[in-house]
């Protein structure tokens, strides 16, 4: 992993040798000299060779052990000689300043004849230092796969290969940012992904111009189609076999060195309340559970919205048995629900950022300490209703089942708006919020293709998988609204069944 | 903000909500009573009920004159039952104040109403066992009254019975005692007026005519020493209308059939005996329905609905003539279908 | 002649049935059992099922015309020439703006007198102007989607009703047909107000991919709509008394269980239907005099919020809606067959 120090020697490098057009290997050996950490030394005082590396890019021993006995060989005399007897793969001999000078920033060794030379040998020495793969956190699962990416773009491309063990698995490389110069893959299978939805993955990634890129979510957010919208349009995972299941799909997606994710599109809505394990258990089960999590985004949305509208405006709606609750909890209350609400929300939105920003332990015991005792307190002192206590407690809980994590920030902040609306109009402004945020949802695309799909554009076929999980044999077809090349991913064959005694 | 841009909120734990209302004839002036539930804000104490009333000479301005009774918004959505006086009932008629209801929207039109004997202040006023609030107390009276033993009447049913020119109204009859408050019957009206009132063993009887039944018990005397008695009797009526020559005919068959739970002094074993009780039970219903019927002509009063029934049936039928000059004199066949079903647990 | 809709803002002919759902459901659907049951009173269901049957073919008539004629501008210039064609194209700006405004007054009148009685009117016309105005912008197809989740999410709505066993007088729908014919056809007049609404096919017949085949479409959502009419037709006639259902301004309110909801989330189903009307009379207005449709769009927007301004009492709310129902009546089965019989005339004599 870089350290800010080399961040900062990278960009101070960088600045000095764009200053000068037309520069030389000379100039970039200068400008490099500035670094504590940059060496170049000749290899002996016989053998014609110079080397140059950055100290803290390279693997040290490796020098030692693999370069340093050839270069002090007097009977290789040439680049070329060297070249093939250094036991390193990815060895090449570059002449073109640029080319040396990536080489140099990314690891190289590189090996000059003489110091006038422009013709160089790169010989790639990189320190890997990463950690290794890790359970996922944010996406965890009780059964299936518990590989969960990291930072090493190779090792994420390894865990999706090796799930994929096709030639048709294409992975195009890109370099993006104009100082992180930052390693994003793109991913796709020939033959089954529709061609122009890789067509404008590439040119979008293509178009970034940024001069830092550090993670892909800020990819993400350079290429989303409506960059103002709080609905993710990629979806990002940190599951190799999720990923594999999408390429198989026919979609695509992209990874990038240095982020321990990576971004699927196109998306859909519904698809951020899919979790893998649905397809690891029986369908009957993950079908239940399923409608479970779109009925708790529903509810975590609209609860406490209902409640300023019922309590403010609507209370003819209110059962006759829950009256009496209802207004005997709201009794001492000193302000009018929205207040109540808004205290509660923003209550409940502290603790979790607070828990995300600390270690996971004291992370817990602070959702405890806020959950439990400031929750009884603010009840206790008539600070807030108990029955919308409740709800506070089920939204958020609810809001915690969505398996993607942008997904459930989105509904986090989805439901500020209709509590505004509620305040406003009742029922009737909640109608109003809905009717606003459906029409955006109608309009927004992913990559170009319809985000409400199979809603609309209404594929029935598509809910097979979408929305109500059919059992796997039935999942035959990949997704329409993909338009992918290959429509059938099997062809279904029927067990037969020894007939029951009594059609014998 | 800024006034009609957005609703008069009005938070529920503000409002005095009135859920029963009464309605008394006090010297020639209406006075309404309405019943509110004070809740209590700790969970072990119970809610308490309140009454508001107010008079006034006519009943349109009943509701609005509540508010200068109470600090609080008074909102009459929510009331679930609405009482009658008696004297009202026969004096000015109860569809001003049902008109009031169902013009406003706002009044959920799901609600039980009633006639009474006394007047409703007392019934209102009165607190009820098993801490149950007034209105509750009394929406569960009506409520499990009606499925076991009263016709289903509620408010949109009384307005059914109202507007069709074929039948006419009636409505649970309450009668206050103690600190409850018993069913006696039901309330027999022509149009809004109330005319008379049929007790309730005859409820029993005249309910096997318009309803189908699952519930209800039947006691038959053979004489002094002997008889039998039945329980969750189902019935169902069967009306046939036919128009012919010489003018409508109307004939209705009863089924009833049930369990046999006592039986006084007969020995039961027998096929032969269990199809004399049923020939007995048959008989004597017949009886009591053509008495109800009779009594229902005397009265020019036709809560069976028999005018309704023939207009569904006969094309461009003339109601009102038929109900002056047929109505009184029609012949109504009512044919007994009786079945034993079983003899208990023993034979 | 026009240039055709471009393919990407095309919507797959299957999506005929959920325009003309839309715009026939609408805001009629609450007083509709008592405007029928005026005339043809517990027989009005039969006047629906015979509405339907001559609106249908009313649909066979308008597709025929518009497979040899791209919309009804186009039409009305080859058969009147370009200068009256204009003139009349005028007609239809007014006749689909009319239909918005009539959908945006009745409901505001709901919401009025059901939830909100101390909300200025002005607030709520603003609200649901700016709203289809939205709807408009956003283009055809989010229309389109915008009544596909109606019909979907929405309509089922209408199912949660008071339906209590034993109050259900199933015998208040006999005798059949106990009504004189006169008094059928004036209730079929009536129902025919509820059916219309797919003239906007008129228009946006070139934004269908593979137009012809919507056909089946059209009709099937003609069908659908009549199963929907006739269930909120007769679920109040078998609940209510013919005569207590005549003093009830919307019956299909007083049985439904949600009313409070069901009214507010309705505003998802009209949002389409007016944005369907709005997208209509502004189209016709570009194609007629190659104005921008956005700016057209604005102007009709406008002229809609300051005439509903102008309605405030229900005696005005009725004589509009009477007025319209007439309107909508002869242009409908007078002004579109001439057209029709005209144009097959034209084509007939180019050919000779």
């Amino acid at each position: 992993m870089l350290t800010t120090g080399d961040l900062m020697f990278k960009k101070h490098v960088y600045k000095k040798l764009n200053l000068k057009k037309g520069k030389t290997l000379e100039d970039l050996i200068q400008a490099c000299q500035k670094s504590f950490d940059f060496v170049s030394y000749q290899a002996t005082e016989k053998a014609p060779f110079h080397l140059h590396y950055i100290k803290s890019l390279v693997d040290e021993k490796q020098i030692d052990s693999h370069i340093s006995s050839y270069t002090k060989n007097p009977e290789l005399p040439t680049l070329i000689d060297l070249e093939q007897s250094i036991p390193i793969e990815g060895t090449k001999i570059i002449q073109k300043i640029e080319e040396i000078e990536q080489s140099l920033l990314s690891g190289h060794v590189i090996i000059q004849v003489t110091k006038h030379d422009n013709e160089v040998l790169a010989v790639p020495v990189q320190q890997k230092e990463q950690r290794s793969v890790d359970i996922p956190e944010n996406e965890f699962t009780v059964i299936g796969p518990k590989e969960a990416f990291i930072e090493s773009l190779d090792v994420n491309l390894n865990l999706i290969r090796k799930r994929l063990p096709v030639p048709e698995l294409v992975i195009k490389e890109f370099i993006v940012g104009s100082i992180s110069k930052s390693r994003v893959a793109v991913l796709h299978m020939d033959g089954i992904t529709n061609t122009q939805l890789v067509q404008t993955l590439t040119e979008r990634i293509n178009e970034v111009d940024y001069d830092e890129i550090v993670d892909s979510s800020q990819i993400t957010q350079l290429i989303s189609d409506n960059p103002n919208s709080y609905f993710p349009q990629l979806l990002e995972t940190e599951r190799p076999e999720r990923v594999a299941s999408a390429l198989v799909e026919g979609k695509v997606v992209f990874t990038m060195e240095g982020s321990p994710q990576a971004m699927i599109g196109p998306t859909n809505l519904l698809e951020f309340f899919s979790s893998p394990d649905d397809h690891y258990m029986m369908w009957p089960l993950s079908m239940f559970f399923r409608i479970i999590r779109l009925l708790a985004v529903l509810f975590s949305v609209l609860a406490t919205s209902v409640y300023i509208a019922v309590t403010t405006y609507h209370h003819e709606v209110i059962p006759d048995v829950l009256l009496n609750t209802m207004v005997a909890s709201r009794l001492e209350v000193p302000y009018p629900p929205i207040i109540e609400v808004i205290l509660l929300e923003l209550t409940v939105e502290l603790l979790r950022e607070a828990g995300a920003r600390l270690p996971s332990r004291i992370g817990q015991t602070i959702g405890i300490v806020g959950g439990i005792v400031i929750g009884t307190a603010v009840v206790e002192a008539s600070l807030a209703s108990s029955v919308l206590l409740i709800l506070i407690g089920l939204t958020a809980l609810s809001s915690f089942t969505t398996p993607i994590y942008q997904m459930g920030n989105t509904i986090r902040i989805l439901r500020f708006p209709f509590i505004i609306f509620a305040q406003w109009f009742g029922f009737f402004g909640m109608a109003i919020c809905l009717a606003i945020h459906l029409l955006h949802l109608i309009k927004l695309t992913s990559l170009g293709y319809p985000y409400l799909s199979p809603l609309y554009p209404f594929r029935v076929r598509d809910f097979r998988d979408e929305i109500l999980k059919l059992p796997i044999q039935k999942l035959e077809n990949r997704p329409e609204v993909l338009r992918s090349q290959k429509k059938k991913r099997f062809i279904s064959k029927y067990r037969k069944h020894p007939p029951k005694d009594i059609e014998e | 903000m800024v006034t009609g841009c957005s609703p008069q909120s009005h938070y529920i734990e503000d409002i005095q909500y009135l859920q029963a209302m009464g309605f008394d004839y006090i010297d020639g002036e209406v006075q309404a009573n309405g019943t509110t539930t004070i809740f209590m804000p700790v969970a072990e104490s119970l809610p308490q009920s309140e009454t508001i009333n107010v008079s006034r000479e006519d009943l349109e301005d009943l509701y609005s004159h509540m508010q200068a009774e109470s600090s609080r918004y008074v909102d009459t959505s929510r009331s679930r039952v609405h009482l009658f006086h008696q004297d009202l009932a026969a004096n000015e008629g109860i569809f001003g104040v049902i008109d009031t209801i169902q013009r406003n929207p706002m009044i959920n039109q799901n609600l039980k109403i009633a006639m009474t004997r006394g007047p409703t202040k007392d019934i209102l006023n009165e607190e009820y066992p098993f801490h149950l609030t007034v209105h509750e107390y009394l929406v569960e009276l009506i409520e499990l009254n009606q499925a076991e033993q009263l016709p289903i009447v509620d408010f949109q049913d009384f307005l059914y019975q109202y507007y069709a020119e074929g039948a006419d109204p009636f409505l649970p009859l309450l009668e206050k005692a103690q600190n409850r408050v018993d069913v006696v019957g039901i309330a027999l009206f022509k149009e809004d007026k109330y005319i008379e009132e049929l007790s309730l063993d005859k409820t029993h009887v005249f309910r096997k005519l318009i309803d189908e039944t699952e519930e209800g018990t039947i006691n038959i005397d053979i004489d002094e020493s002997r008889g039998f008695a039945l329980h969750h009797l189902s019935s169902s009526p069967d009306w046939t209308i036919k128009q012919d020559a010489d003018g409508i005919y109307v004939k209705v068959n009863v089924n009833i059939q049930g369990p046999l739970r006592e039986a006084r002094n007969i020995n039961v074993s027998k096929p032969a005996t269990i199809q004399q009780l049923e020939e007995l039970a048959a008989r004597d219903f017949e009886k009591q329905m053509e008495e109800i019927v009779h009594f229902f002509q005397e009265n020019e009063i036709d809560p069976i609905g028999i005018g309704e029934r023939i207009g569904q049936k006969v094309r461009n039928f003339d109601i009102k003539r038929w109900e002056k000059e047929e109505y009184p004199n029609l012949n109504v066949d009512i044919n007994v279908n009786f079945t034993i079903e079983n003899t208990g647990a023993v034979v | 002649m026009h240039p055709e809709a471009k393919v990407t803002k095309q919507v797959s002919p299957f999506f005929a049935f959920f325009i003309v759902t839309v715009m026939q459901v609408g805001v009629g659907i609450f007083t509709l059992p008592r405007t029928m049951i005026v005339d043809a009173g517990h027989d009005g269901w039969i006047a629906i099922v015979f509405s339907a049957v001559l609106v249908s073919i009313i649909i066979r008539i308008i597709y025929a015309m518009l497979n040899k004629g791209d919309t009804i501008i186009t039409i009305q210039n080859k058969v009147f020439g370009k200068t009256l064609g204009s003139f009349i194209s005028l007609f239809w700006v007014f006749y689909y703006s009319l239909f918005v405004l009539i959908t945006l007054v009745a409901y505001v009148e709901i919401l009025n007198v059901w939830i909100f009685p101390e909300v200025s009117l002005w607030v709520l016309y603003l609200i649901c102007m700016l709203l289809a105005y939205n709807y408009t912008t956003s283009g055809f197809r989010a229309i389109i989607g915008g009544s596909l989740l109606a019909v979907l999410f929405v309509l089922p709505f209408l199912f949660f009703s008071h339906l209590p066993q034993g109050q259900l007088h199933f015998g208040s729908l006999f005798p059949i047909f106990d009504h004189s014919l006169h008094e059928m056809w004036l209730s079929t007049k009536t129902m025919t107000f509820q059916f219309l609404g797919f003239e906007i096919l008129l228009m946006a017949y070139p934004f269908i991919k593979q137009a012809p085949r919507s056909h089946k479409w059209a009709q099937i959502g003609l069908v659908f709509s009549m199963i929907i009419y006739l269930i909120a037709f007769i679920l109040p006639v078998i609940y209510f008394h013919e005569r207590h259902l005549l003093t009830i301004i919307w019956p299909t309110l007083t049985l439904w269980k949600m009313e409070y909801i069901g009214m507010s989330i309705w505003l998802l189903v009209l949002l389409p239907n007016m944005a369907f009307g709005l997208w209509s009379a502004s189209r016709v207005v570009k194609q007629t005099f190659n104005l921008s449709q956005r700016h057209s769009l604005r102007g009709v927007t406008l002229v809609i919020f300051g005439c509903a301004l102008l309605f405030t009492t229900r005696i005005e709310i009725q004589s509009l809606s009477a007025f319209t129902n007439r309107l909508g009546f002869y242009t409908i089965f007078i002004y579109i067959p001439i057209l029709f019989l005209l144009q097959a005339l034209i084509i007939k004599r180019r050919r000779l």
